[in-house]
């Protein structure tokens, strides 16, 4: 098979070494790992952490990390970034769990575990392989000083699909800072992008967090106003990396780690969960057979501004498996309020601040140009959802550009009433 | 391409350029076409004066303005760092009527882990 793709869970180490992950089937190119710092899955847990982080080598990696401690009358936020691939920064501006990717094996993968905690945390994961994925690396790169384009390069191939993450640190390498910052994107060469962003502000006396996604915009950075500060949208990819637009800036070049991939097929879009109807509800034609895909959501509908409290969902399945965490940190507040799920049986789970669940979906079929989600709950008001969805093979010639808005169509008949 | 600098409306410090348009601003922002203006914010935190001038950023203004995040937090830490030695002082006043410095003494702890 011309790509191969895994969806998983496993818990950390609780003592530093390296521990070689198996059973993948293959081996893979690229991994993507997200934590929320989950104990039991399915089980709400207070005090929120977030960590992002994929590699593709031993010396290509980055995570970053985000936290905020519940009841606290003065908010007790951080963030970290580093070359590792899993870092759950600790909210008094500490390590809490961290490891670095040792190498890819022909059933897995190593991490060696720097850092560990007494209490084993649920981390999910992504692993894409097989011969379509022809190059891949990850970036380091500073965000543009001037609104325009800038032109990244150093990557050493022109990219499919790139994901972008960021805690807004002007400096390189290993960092730990007050405040909880966490930006999430993508962009793939067909024009379709999306982000999403998390923030909380650090040694509030009123907790102020807050949030926002946009599908027009590949990266973006919010600040206390709260406002988008930083943003930036896709132009091209290039022979030697790609051009983005600063549409947006602060001045500061901070840091952008990017994950790039050629090979494969990707489609990036955005769709509202159903709010009645249910249960089952198709994505906007993707434009390729997916084999796997991720959801992100910050949980609201579409906003032209930020808005309050902190709060994301990541997910995703390749059509066997599930993977689904979540994170909030609620705003407005005189003692702070944070929390985490983490399900391994859930493709997305969106939350409230109670915490309740208000909606989750199971994966349910790939089809030959959409994802099926089932939703067990189905959420009483509109979530935009972002999705990547990534196909065998390269990408059509020509398709509809996924910025185009998308007639989307929902079947209300049952599964399995569906010829 | 039209750019627009937002400002900190109270002191004019520019948080941000943008060629988004319209530009989104919060409450506390007014934005200001400065296209054709050669504003470059990689030399530091700036003001855009009412004559469309440029000048360097006071750390005072940089503070107010909140575009020096590094200052705001470590003013909010000294800030709550004297709060908690006041209640501490206060608790420990011979002269406060006893029930006020219980009161006092779990309102420190309770406030600041103290």
């Amino acid at each position: 098979m011309g790509l191969s793709v895994k969806t998983g869970s496993f818990v950390t180490e609780t003592a530093t070494g390296s521990k070689a992950y198996t059973g993948l089937g293959f081996q893979p190119k690229v991994l993507l790992l997200w934590s929320v710092g989950g104990v039991t899955a399915g089980t709400f847990r207070t005090g929120a952490y977030t960590s992002v982080g994929f590699g593709t080598d031993s010396t290509h990696r980055a995570a970053l990390g985000w936290s905020s401690q519940n009841g606290q009358n003065f908010s007790n936020c951080a963030r970290t970034q580093g070359p590792n691939v899993l870092d759950l920064v600790q909210w008094d501006v500490t390590t809490h769990i961290r490891a670095d990717l040792v190498s890819m094996d022909s059933d897995g993968f190593t991490l060696n575990y720097t850092t560990v905690n007494a209490t084993a945390k649920i981390v999910h994961y992504l692993a894409i392989g097989g011969s379509d994925i022809t190059s891949c690396t990850v970036l380091d790169w500073p965000c543009g000083v001037a609104t325009g384009n800038k032109v990244v390069t150093g990557v050493g191939f022109q990219p499919d699909a790139v994901m972008h993450l960021s805690i807004g640190e002007p400096s390189s390498g290993s960092s730990l800072q007050a405040d909880a910052r966490l930006s999430f994107g993508m962009m793939e060469a067909g024009g379709g992008q999306w982000s999403n962003v998390i923030y909380s502000v650090d040694n509030s006396g009123t907790s102020d967090s807050q949030r926002h996604q946009q599908t027009g915009k590949c990266i973006q950075k919010l600040t206390t106003t709260p406002s988008v500060n930083m943003a930036a949208q896709f132009v091209s990819m290039d022979s030697d990396g790609f051009t983005v637009n600063f549409t947006s800036v602060t001045g500061v070049a901070e840091r952008v780690f990017s994950l790039c991939l050629k090979g494969g097929s990707h489609s990036l879009g955005s769709f509202s969960a159903i709010t009645s109807g249910g249960p089952a509800q198709d994505s906007p034609s993707l434009g390729l057979a997916p084999l796997t895909y991720l959801l992100s959501s910050f949980n609201s509908s579409g906003q032209a501004s930020p808005i309050g409290s902190t709060r994301w969902s990541l997910g995703g399945s390749d059509g066997t498996s599930e993977e689904t965490a979540w994170a909030n940190d609620t705003d407005a507040l005189g003692t702070s309020a944070s929390d985490t799920l983490s399900k391994t049986d859930k493709a997305i789970v969106i939350c409230s601040a109670t915490p309740a669940v208000l909606g989750e979906a199971d994966h349910s079929a790939l089809g030959s140009d959409v994802f099926t989600l089932t939703w067990s709950t189905v959420p009483v008001t509109a979530h935009e959802l972002l999705y990547w969805a990534i196909g065998a093979g390269a990408a059509p010639a020509a398709r509809i550009p996924r910025w185009l808005p998308v007639m989307r169509t929902h079947d209300p008949r049952p599964l399995d009433a569906v010829a | 391409m039209p750019v627009t600098a937002v400002l900190h409306t109270e002191t004019r410090v520019v948080r941000r350029l943008t060629t988004d348009f319209p530009a989104l601003i919060a409450p506390d922002e007014t934005a200001v076409d400065v296209t054709g203006l050669d504003i470059n914010l990689s030399g530091g935190f700036t003001v855009l004066e009412l004559d469309n001038s440029l000048r360097p950023a006071s750390p005072e203004e940089a503070l107010e303005s909140g575009v020096d995040e590094a200052a705001a937090g470590a003013r909010r830490k000294t800030r709550h760092r004297a709060a908690s030695v006041a209640l501490g002082a206060a608790a420990a006043d011979p002269l406060s009527h006893t029930s006020l410095r219980e009161a006092l003494t779990k309102l420190r702890l309770a406030m600041y882990g103290e």
